[in-house]
């Protein structure tokens, strides 16, 4: 591309302003505030147009700062260049917008699509680019070791990227810090917790399923539930058969009766009792008994009646017939009286007999019937008697069974009690199961989200490889293009006095002189500027990529202010001698003209006012 | 008689452990449960069946309890119980001693159990899982089979997963109807007679779609299935939600545009949002109100930050940007995903890092 004029319809200071420019080096002379700077914004924005918004450290051109001074209703203008061997009229009308472009060919037709065309006319560099290589201006810096510094970050980054405005080791230490910050959310132990829960809840399954957590309650309760029937069956019959015992004695001791014998004894008592009195009465009962005293009472009156009624008795038989009637009499009333006796002992017996079988029987009867009665009743109470003892034996029995059951019932009792500790321990256990699956699951979106970032962390780790094989590529072949390249040309503009630079792998930059490696911040401010002009140049060839027909117009920014004559002289001729191109080179001082007009040197001078 | 079937509640399930919703959504799990006791009661329903899986897990006395008490209240409807690989039953399990309500079937042992209901003239095959048991449909099979009872209506309740085997074990066999668990959704096979319930209630983001019961009625004359609804149930679902996003979207756009979705679609279902598309490289999104508003279960970023990389590479040719992309995209083949987040972690660090220059 080579520029051939500039129209400034208004643009800043400039209202109707055309300049011509030609091939080779165009100096633009004009002191300070003659719009130098704005001149050099005009260019740039006819390129790459206007920002709406004052850019990032000021570097694009802002739309607002040149809109023009006084009339508002022209901003913009046009520049004609030649490009692959035809000419071309580029015209902005920023009143249209700032990014408006048209592109008109010499035969006046309309360049399609414009932005592509002039894109690839300016070899696809952006603003900056353009600015960081095409376009030379000072080192920003003023003082020596944050001009180093820049000058360092621009070689790496121009060397490692190809880019001045990229850097590798920026791009990485970013990434380092996001893969940083990406680790920290890393949970480290959630696997190895994960495994762990897993382990336990395994050893908590084989543990509800071992035979020591079956949960046969339901079996133990019925079988305790048959013991308790029975147990109860026994201990009620147990009862009936003591109160059954304890009615019969009852009964016995009422009628008088403690064992058996006291029954047979009673028996054979009153036996013998009514057998005395069966005697007694029938002896009592003999005729003989009453009829002897009568005769004894008859003998006794009729002696004395033949006493006192035969008168002639001698006194002796009258005594003696007296005698033998009171004898008489005497053993007739000793007959009575013994007979009496007899008598009551009869009743007496009998009523004995008759009150003791009303005890037994309720009735005063007595005789064989009543005795029948009374042996058949003891009989039944001899029969008490004997269910009272086998009783006892079967009491004993259902007592041992008794025992037996107890035993039984708290042994199942205590089986219960143990499978009831037993299916608490299990559902302890199984509470717990529940809680370590559900942190389990907790768990497993933990590592499902570390494995987000694992895979994050991959992706970044692929990004830096890439990064850095790429860049130490680029270093290898750009960067030593370029330390090659700008060698060569620090040679030319120090007149020899340098020949190589040397980037370090710690990035500090080494010149050699004659065989000698001198550290950068032991040069002189002049030499360092000749360095970073020497890379700039090498930067710029590395930009046009060996393309001799697509070089762009290198802008020359007050780059040699600090130089002096000597220097200055060693830069120009080596830039009149290696840029074919076309150069515009912005000065605020006449040296460059001088010099340029003193070496004979063709130029184009043009001079802002 | 009318019935219902339903299975796989997954009681205790927990689901949504570590959420902020977690109680709340355990209790709705339960209070479904509770509905559909309810609706047992509205319909007057004489059988109930439950296919498996009442509880996630082998529940504890204290959680029987609870569950007992609502079977309490319908002694009306004879309840028949079998359980599925959740809550199978281990020889330790607690519920093997449990004294559950006389209306109350559940078959604890690991053979089918046949249960007749003279009342309604029903017998009900019940198969529970069992621990290391392998028994399952075969052997209910065999039990119906073999069992000459001669009552009208005859119903087969198991909990297994494959219809294949579920088909093959209980078609022919004279059922009037088979209530099966095991399957995430429902499903009617061989006209209604064998129906897969569902979850009650959605466990996961992977049972999507409706959840509920089965409702019906065989006729007592004929024994035949004259009534199969499916009824939902569920007081969740849960929903993906894609959200599509451009390079224009900004953060009170997106949470507009996900906010009137969820409340068009129900507050209370849980939601994963997937957002995709192509967002502005510069703009980051936080969710977090949101998140806190409603349930929302995941926040999928699948949205690229838009690089043009095309026109990114065609910028740079000749520097370490331009190098960087055409490496990646070597031969203009699709990128994996692990290139795709290579790529944008390696432009956007390299974008950046002009910033740090000279610093």
């Amino acid at each position: 591309m080579k520029l051939n004029h500039i129209h400034i319809d208004a643009f800043g200071k400039f209202r109707d302003l055309r300049l011509e420019f030609s091939d080779g080096i165009n100096i633009i002379y004009g002191r300070n505030e003659a719009g130098k700077t704005t001149l050099h914004a005009f260019l740039m924005a006819m390129f790459f147009g206007l920002s709406e918004k004052p850019g990032r450290l000021g570097r694009e051109q802002s739309y607002e700062r040149y809109k023009s001074w006084g009339d508002e209703s022209v901003y913009g203008g046009e520049l004609s260049f030649d490009h692959e061997g035809r000419e071309f009229i580029l015209r902005r009308d920023f009143m249209k917008g700032p990014a408006d472009l048209s592109i008109t060919r010499d035969d006046g037709t309309k360049v399609p699509e414009p932005e592509a065309f002039l894109s690839e006319a300016l070899l696809s560099l952006t603003e900056s680019a353009f600015k960081n290589t095409i376009s030379v201006g000072q080192l920003k810096a003023a003082a020596g070791r944050e001009l180093i510094r820049e000058l360092k970050s621009y070689i790496n980054n121009l060397s490692s990227t190809g880019n001045p405005e990229l850097s590798a080791d920026g791009a990485i230490a970013i990434l380092d810090k996001k893969r940083e910050q990406l680790l920290k959310g890393l949970e480290t132990d959630a696997v190895k917790d994960y495994a762990a829960l897993v382990g336990r809840i395994k050893n908590l399954e084989a543990e509800l399923s071992s035979p020591e957590s079956d949960n046969v309650l339901s079996e133990f309760y019925e079988l305790k539930d048959e013991v308790d029937g029975e147990l109860s069956d026994n201990q009620s019959k147990l009862t009936e058969l003591r109160d059954r015992r304890e009615r019969a004695k009852e009964l016995l001791s009422e009628n008088g009766f403690t064992d058996r014998r006291s029954i047979d004894d009673m028996e054979e008592e009153l036996k013998a009792g009514y057998e005395t009195y069966q005697r007694h009465r029938k002896k009592s009962a003999n005729i003989f008994k009453t009829v002897v005293p009568v005769i004894f009472l008859l003998i006794s009156f009729g002696l004395a009646a033949c006493a006192f009624l035969i008168s002639e008795l001698s006194a002796y038989a009258f005594y003696g017939l007296i005698g033998t009637a009171l004898a008489s009499l005497i053993i007739a009333v000793v007959l009575v009286f013994l007979h009496g006796r007899e008598k009551k002992q009869v009743r007496r017996e009998e009523e004995e007999l008759s009150e003791r079988l009303e005890k037994q029987l309720g009735d005063k009867t007595v005789g064989d019937e009543a005795l029948e009665k009374l042996h058949e009743r003891l009989e039944g109470f001899r029969r008490l008697y004997d269910t009272d003892v086998s009783t006892i034996t079967e009491e004993t029995s259902i007592s041992d069974k008794i025992i037996e059951l107890s035993k039984k019932q708290s042994d199942y009792q205590a089986d219960i009690y143990r499978q009831q500790d037993t299916n608490r321990k299990v559902e302890d256990k199984l509470i717990l199961l529940n809680e370590l699956r559900n942190r389990s699951l907790e768990l497993r979106n933990t590592i499902a989200e570390n494995n987000r970032i694992k895979e994050d962390i991959d992706a970044i780790d692929m990004a830096k490889e890439n990064l850095s094989e790429l860049s130490s590529e680029l270093r290898s072949s750009t960067g030593a293009y370029i330390n090659r390249e700008a060698g060569e040309i620090l040679g030319e503009v120090t007149g020899g006095t340098y020949s190589r630079i040397e980037l370090t792998e710690g990035m500090d930059i080494y010149i050699n002189k004659k065989g000698q490696s001198i550290p950068a911040k032991a040069l002189s401010m002049g030499t360092i500027d000749q360095i970073y002009l020497s890379i700039r140049l090498a930067a710029i060839r590395l930009v046009e990529g060996g393309r001799e027909d697509g070089r762009l117009p290198v802008f020359f920014d007050d780059s040699f202010t600090l130089y002096d004559d000597e220097r200055l002289w060693a830069a120009l001729s080596f830039i009149a001698g290696h840029f074919k191109g076309q150069i515009l080179l912005f000065t605020c001082q006449h040296r460059e003209e001088n010099m340029l007009l003193k070496a004979g040197i063709g130029h184009n001078y043009i001079e802002l006012t | 008689m009318r019935f219902i079937h339903f299975g796989d509640l997954r009681l205790g399930l927990n689901a949504e452990s570590g959420r902020r919703w977690e109680q709340d959504r355990n209790r709705e799990i339960f209070d479904t449960l509770k509905r559909v006791i309810q609706r047992a009661e509205e319909m007057s329903c004489e059988l109930m069946l439950i296919s498996g899986e009442l509880f996630s897990h082998q529940p504890v006395s204290s959680e029987l309890e609870r569950v007992n008490r609502l079977f309490l209240s319908i002694p009306g409807t004879e309840i028949v119980i079998v359980t599925g690989r959740g809550d199978m039953i281990r020889r330790s399990s607690p519920i093997r001693s449990f004294k559950w309500a006389p209306n109350v079937h559940f078959n604890i042992s690991e053979d089918p159990v046949c249960y007749r209901i003279p009342r309604l003239n029903t017998t009900v095959y019940g198969m529970s899982v069992f621990e290391n048991s392998g028994k399952g449909t075969r052997e209910l099979s065999e039990l119906i089979k073999q069992d000459d009872d001669d009552s009208f209506i005859k119903i087969a309740v198991i909990w297994e997963p494959s219809p294949e085997k579920a088909k093959e074990a209980l078609s022919g066999l004279g059922l009037s109807y088979a209530a099966l668990g095991g399957r995430a959704s429902h499903e009617e096979l061989c006209d209604g007679h064998l129906c897969y319930c569902g979850g009650t209630e959605p466990g996961s983001m992977s049972e999507g779609g409706p959840h509920g019961i089965y409702s019906g009625d065989i006729s007592t004359a004929s024994g035949r299935l004259i009534d199969l609804r499916f009824e939902p149930m569920a007081s969740a679902t849960y929903m993906p939600l894609a959200v599509n996003i451009n390079k224009t979207t900004d953060g009170r756009e997106l949470k507009e545009m996900i906010r009137s979705e969820i409340e068009k679609r129900g507050r209370n279902n849980i939601y994963r949002l997937r957002l995709f598309g192509g967002r502005d490289p510069k703009t980051e999104f936080d969710l977090s109100d949101i998140e806190d508003e409603y349930r929302i279960s995941e926040i999928v970023d699948e949205t690229e930050p838009v690089y043009d990389y095309e026109a990114l590479s065609e910028e740079h040719p000749y520097d370490l940007l331009g190098y960087y992309i055409n490496r990646l995209r070597r031969d203009k083949r699709e990128l994996s995903e692990l290139e795709r987040r290579a790529m944008y972690h390696g432009i956007d660090a390299l974008l950046r890092s002009s910033d740090t220059r000279g610093v």
